[in-house]
Formats: structure tokens, sequence, C-alpha cells
């Protein structure tokens, strides 16, 4: 009779096989774990999305979910603006920037381009800057600092009303509008306007008499005078000539005089110009008198 | 001398690239297990300043990350007896460890206890060039140590030097910088068989790893084993292992004796199996479980079921009593402890400040071994454990880990070694010169 009992299992041997020990070293050396762990997943998971994409009608479907679940989001009455609210500016100002920017409310939020519609309104004349925002309200709020217009400046093509820099604000149909201004004339004028206002509140004391300034060669100033008559300033500080010239006129009232000119260009030499009658006048007087002139 | 020399300084450099990779495995190649510890190192310690006690003295700069025991195949008496299943026991351990630390490790630091090792204690002098010492004066008088002659096919596995003599003061351990006109130095030598150190290169470069360093079983168990104290005033480590027994006496923290008893634990299993006519696994068993070396009244009423496989019920059915049992390991144990006595009077430990013996290993956890190794070695002997190492597993605490654990610490801190030291300049030129010309005269 064979014996029944067990049989000797076959031991199973725990060494690895020279192969195997070598693959599993391969599997721990730090590249190669890293390829697997992280460049293997990475491989297989953008092939897949690779083979989705390959067919375009799922492309076109995929775009079109998108744009549709895009589209919602931006029609939420959260993202809605509806309406638009000005402020620090005038009426009629209101109404032009109403109809340039042309917004029919309500508008989404996403489709407000606020940078393109600053350059916009930025552009307008009397507009200095613009501050844009959408409040909580669904509403655009547009905060406008206006540009004060400081003087009436002539061109070649009419009136203008100019700011401190020389922007120019709005035309003026016609200069009793703005008699309060000053009137600034000549090529480059406008890129000197302070330093012409400057000159204007120095000539205060002869305000009457002062019809505006011209600016000359786009270097110095003239001050045009009622019946024609004139200051030329130099190039360096006419303030200070002009102030010379106003104490003389308090003093010696050398504007009271017959005189169509007063030339200070060279400061050092200041010239006058008498009319015709004035001349003549004082020819007879230094013939009689010849102290007389001088 | 001057391969091994040479190879020596090739594994210290392994080592060194190793601890700058950070991970570096030790491998205990015993008789009965191999056992693999992957090592991370992470720079210096890190200072605990507020546990307000330092951790284990500076040895705490690696952690285990990975462990791993396999039973050992092709191996006997601590040497590669069957290279194939040598190296598959290899792979087995070095696989497991590599799969818990999950890194690859490419540096080996080996031990192992066979190779019939040998001590020699030599002497070197040199008279001093300049007033102070230099480090190339140690070099210079590692050099000049007469080496005897210790057969052909010899290996030197360890040659540290024990202790400078400094005109005539004796007991430096570290002289450089100080004055004088003559060093001496003692050194200790440690030979193995050759082809072991050869069949364990050959096996480990079979398993695709480097050898970054080879320790002797004995030295790396009674660095784990034995405190500091012990290790300072003098204590023999007996580590009772698988195959062998091995013995090594330390002294001032450095091991002047080492040798070993061919007889371990596979022979008391081996004679319960003989005597009790039981296969070696079923042996083994009987032993860990109901071994003991001292009988009491109460053992000869416990009886052992034996067993057996073979179909005759009058013998599958036998039992003995554990007193039979005590009677057959105890003569084996009697044996080898007598025979570590003797290496002990030959290597005269009783002329040792201290008597200190510490036993360790698998096969000092024979219940009573105590009593029995203090009746025939001496009074002060106790039963030691290897320390404890960060990351260490539970299961790798015991005894039978004390040299794993001891070629860790080893692989963290070794002492210097001859071939730590330059070797005397004056002698390279001379030799490269002469291999200059002699290539010149083969050539033209």
């Amino acid at each position: 009779m064979l014996a029944l009992g067990r049989r000797p299992a076959s031991r199973h041997d725990p060494a690895p096989s020279l192969w195997s020990y070598r693959l599993q070293r391969l599997l721990l050396t730090p590249g190669v774990k890293g390829l697997i762990r992280i460049g293997a997943p990475v491989l297989i998971v953008f092939s897949i999305a690779a083979l989705i994409l390959a067919d375009q009608e799922r492309r076109v479907a995929l775009r079109e979910q998108v744009d549709l679940a895009w589209s919602a989001v931006e029609q939420r009455p959260e993202f809605a603006v509806r309406g638009m609210e000005i402020q620090g500016v005038s009426p009629e100002l209101d109404t032009q920037i109403r109809t340039i920017l042309g917004l029919d409310f309500p508008v989404s939020s996403f489709h407000l381009d606020l940078d393109s519609l600053r350059e916009k309104l930025e552009s307008l004349g009397p507009v200095e800057s613009v501050q844009l925002r959408i409040g909580g309200q669904g509403l655009l709020h547009v905060d406008i600092t206006q540009r004060i217009p400081v003087a009436v400046w002539r061109g070649a093509d009419g009136l203008r009303l100019v700011d401190q820099t020389g922007a120019i604000t709005m035309v003026l149909p016609e200069r009793e509008a703005r008699a309060d201004l000053p009137l600034v004339a000549g090529t480059g004028a406008r890129t000197h306007i302070a330093e012409a206002l400057s000159l204007i509140e120095a000539a205060a004391p002869i305000r009457e008499q002062v019809l505006g300034l011209l600016r000359v060669g786009e270097r110095r100033w003239d001050i045009l005078l009622d019946r024609g008559r004139r200051i030329m300033l130099p190039v360096e500080q006419p303030l200070s000539i002009l102030e010379t010239i106003v104490v003389l006129n308090e003093t010696r009232d050398i504007l009271l005089r017959d005189v169509s000119l007063i030339d200070y260009r060279i400061p050092d030499r200041p010239t006058v110009r008498l009319n015709d009658v004035a001349v003549s006048e004082l020819r007879r007087i230094t013939a009689i008198n010849p102290e007389a002139g001088q | 001398m001057k391969n091994i020399y040479e190879s020596q300084r090739a594994m210290r450099a392994m080592r060194k690239a190793a601890m700058q990779r950070g991970v570096v495995a030790v491998l205990d190649i015993g008789t009965s297990k191999v056992a693999c510890l992957v090592l991370r190192f992470d720079g210096p310690e890190l200072d605990r300043e507020v546990d307000g006690l330092r951790s284990m003295v500076g040895r705490s700069a690696f952690r285990v990350i990975g462990a791993a025991t396999t039973k050992s195949r092709g191996i006997r008496f601590g040497e590669i007896d069957a290279m194939q299943e040598a190296e598959r026991a290899i792979r087995t351990a070095i696989q497991a460890a590599q799969k818990m630390a999950d890194v690859r490790v490419d540096h080996v630091i080996a031990c192992f206890s066979g190779g019939r090792p040998r001590s020699y204690g030599l002497e070197g002098q040199v008279n001093l060039d300049s007033s102070v010492v230099l480090e190339s004066d140690i070099g210079r008088v590692l050099a000049a140590c007469d080496v005897p002659d210790f057969g052909a096919g010899r290996e030197v596995l360890h040659a540290q030097p024990v202790n400078f003599t400094l005109d005539h003061r004796s007991g430096m351990s570290d002289p450089r910088g100080q004055y004088g006109n003559n060093l001496s130095t003692d050194l200790h030598l440690l030979t193995i068989d050759g082809t072991m150190l050869h069949n364990l290169m050959h096996c480990l470069k079979r398993c695709d790893l480097e050898l970054a360093g080879v320790a002797s079983s004995p030295y790396v168990s009674s660095i784990s084993s034995l405190v500091e104290d012990e290790q300072e005033l003098g204590a023999a480590c007996l580590d009772l292992g698988g195959g062998t027994t091995s013995l090594s006496i330390f002294l001032k923290k450095h091991m002047i004796f080492a040798d070993c008893v061919r007889m371990g634990g596979d022979h008391v299993t081996s004679d319960i199996s003989m005597g009790l006519q039981v296969p070696l696994s079923t042996a083994e068993r009987i032993k860990t479980f109901y071994g003991g070396v001292v009988a009491t009244g109460m053992d000869d009423r416990e009886m052992i079921e034996i067993g057996g496989d073979t179909g005759d019920w009058e013998h599958d059915r036998r039992s003995v009593s554990r007193a039979e049992l005590i009677g057959i390991m105890r003569p084996r144990v009697e044996e080898i402890l007598e025979e570590a006595r003797a290496l002990l009077d030959v290597a005269g430990f009783d002329s040792l400040p201290s008597q200190k013996i510490v036993l360790t290993g698998g096969a000092s956890q024979i219940p009573g071994l105590d009593g029995l190794a203090s009746r025939i070695l001496g009074h002060q002997v106790r039963l030691g454990r290897p320390m404890r190492v960060q990351g260490l597993p539970q299961a790798a605490t015991g005894p039978a880990f004390a040299s794993t654990v001891g070629l860790s610490l080893f692989a963290a801190h070794p002492q210097d070694e001859w071939w730590d030291f330059e070797i005397p300049a004056e002698r390279t030129p001379a030799r490269s010169l002469r291999k200059a010309v002699k290539w010149f005269k083969d050539n033209w």
C-alpha cells in the first residue's frame, strides 16, 4: 500500500532570479522611478486626450459645449450691467458721453472692455481723466475729471478754449462768450499757456488795455494793446521786464503817451516807437528847446 | 602588503562615495542567516538640546530604512561554500531590504566570521625627522611595522594601530602634534583566508554591488554589544553564531585579539537531529522552543512531542523529556565554551585588568547559558544585546543581530586603520620611477 500522507510540497524558492533582481534594481533607480511614476501617467493621459480630440466633429462639439457653458455664465444676472452713472460733468457733456459710448443696457460685464471705453472717453477734449468701474448694483460708474479752460486761443480756424496744459477743451464760437479769459495767439502759444497766464497776471494793472498775447517765432511773447500798440518782450525773463514796464507806466505813464511800440527784446536797450504826430510834435519842441527831448 | 593597502584604500574611497550618496547597505553573511540593513546617512547628527541628553553619543548619524533577513544557504562555518546558493541568499536579502527602503543600493559593507581569522600584534618604531609628530610620521611608523610571515594566501582584514609610544610615554591614542624623538606603535593585524575574501567579492560583484568595506564579524559584534566602559577597561565578546563562535577582546576601545571556534548553534542542532533521529528543521524548532542547558527535576516530567512524517505510527508518536534534550545540548555547548576558554587563555585574557565576558549572537539565547558560561569562563559574564540604532525594526534587535548592528556602526564610524594614513612618500616615487624605466626598456 502506498503512503497516502501529505506530498512533499514543492518548496518555494524565495530567491529572486538574477533578471528579476536586476529589473527591480533598475526600477528603483531614481531616474527610471520618476519616469514611471510621473512620465507614464502623463503620457497615457495625453495620448488618450489626443486620441479623443483627433476627430474634427468631436472638437467642434466640444467647442460648442464650452461656448454654451461660457455664455450661460455670462448671461447670469449677477454679471449684468443695467445702467451708467456719470459723475463730474456738465449735462451737455453727459449726453455727449452717452452717445459716444453707445452702450445699450443691460449688457454683460464680460462684454465691457473698460480699457477701450476709457481710451474713447479720454480722447474727448473736455475730459482730462476717466475712472471706470462696475459697481455693486450693476451700474457702470464713470468718474470724469474735466479740463478747466484758462485761456482762449486763436488758431488758424477760429477760437478754442485751452486749459493749463494747452489742451483744447472745446470750440468757442465767439470771443465775447468767454470775455473773462485772456486771449493768446501765435504758433507755439498753446504749449506755453502757463507762462502766458503768469504774464497776464503780471499785467493786471494795465488789464483794460491788454487785448491778448501773441507768441512770436515760437520763442517770445508780444503783448497786444488797444489802439494797435504792442509791447515786445524778450526771450529771457519776460516776466521781470513786464513788471518793469508796469512800474514804468505807474511812475511815468508811458502808456498814456502816444507810443505805438515798446520794444524790450534786448533788455539792455529798450526802444520806443512814437506815432507820426508825436514825432513831429517832438521835433517841433526840440527845435524850440533843444533840451526838451532828453 | 602593498596590494592589500591599495585595495583597502579603494574600499575606503568607495565608502566615502557611498556616504556622499547617502545610502549604503550592510550585509552580515552568517552561517544561519543573511541579514541586510539599508542605512541612510543624513549628514551630521542633529543637536537635540531640548531633550537634555545627547542622542546615542554621536552614533545616530544614520537611520535604518530597510531591513531584511533570510535563511542563508551555501554557507558553512561562516564561509561561502556553494557560491551560487550564497549568491541567491545575498540577492534575496538585498532585494527585500531594497524594497523596504524603496531605494537602490549600490554599495555594500559586508562582514563574516569565517576564514580562520588570526591575530597578530606588530610593533614598529621610527625616529622622527622633526621634533613634532606629523600625520606622515604616523604613516611611516605604521609602514615600519615588521610584518610576520602569516602564510601564503592570507589577506589582512584589519590593521589597527592600538597604541602609540612617544619616547617613554606609552598608551597614547593620538600622538599627532606632540613633541618627541622616537615614535613606536603597536598594530593589531587580523588576517583571514584570502580565498574567502575573493569569493565574497565575486559574489557581490555578481549581484551588481560594490564592496565598500569588509569587517570581521567578532570585531563588529563587539562594537555593538560591549558598552563603552567595557570597551575601555577591557572585555571579551563571545559571539555564539550558527556555524562559528567568534571571540574578540577589546581594551582601550581597540580590538587586541580575535579568533574563532568553528562550532556554533548549528552543531547543537545537528546533535539534536542525530540524537533524536529527527530532521534538521524539527531539531532546530525543538531547540528554540524547548532548549536549555541546565536540567531541573521539572524537566524530567515535561515531555516534548518530536513527531515525524514517515507514516509509521510508533515513529511519528515519539516523545522525549526535556531533560533528555538538555542532556544532548549541554555537552556541545560546554565544548564550545571550553574551546572559547582555551582561546582566551591563549590570548592571555587572565592578565587583562577586567575579566568581563559578554555573550551575544543567536545561540546566546539558550536559557541558562549565562549560568553555564560563568562556570566555564569566569564570573563576570553577562548576556549582551546590540545597542539600539535609529529605525531598526523590532525583529532585528535580538542578540542574533549583534554583528549586523555592529556593522552599521562600523559603517558610520570606522576606526582608523593602517590604510587611512598616507604611505611614506620616499617609497612611492622610487617605485614609479622604476616602473617608468621598465616601460622604456620594454618598449625601446
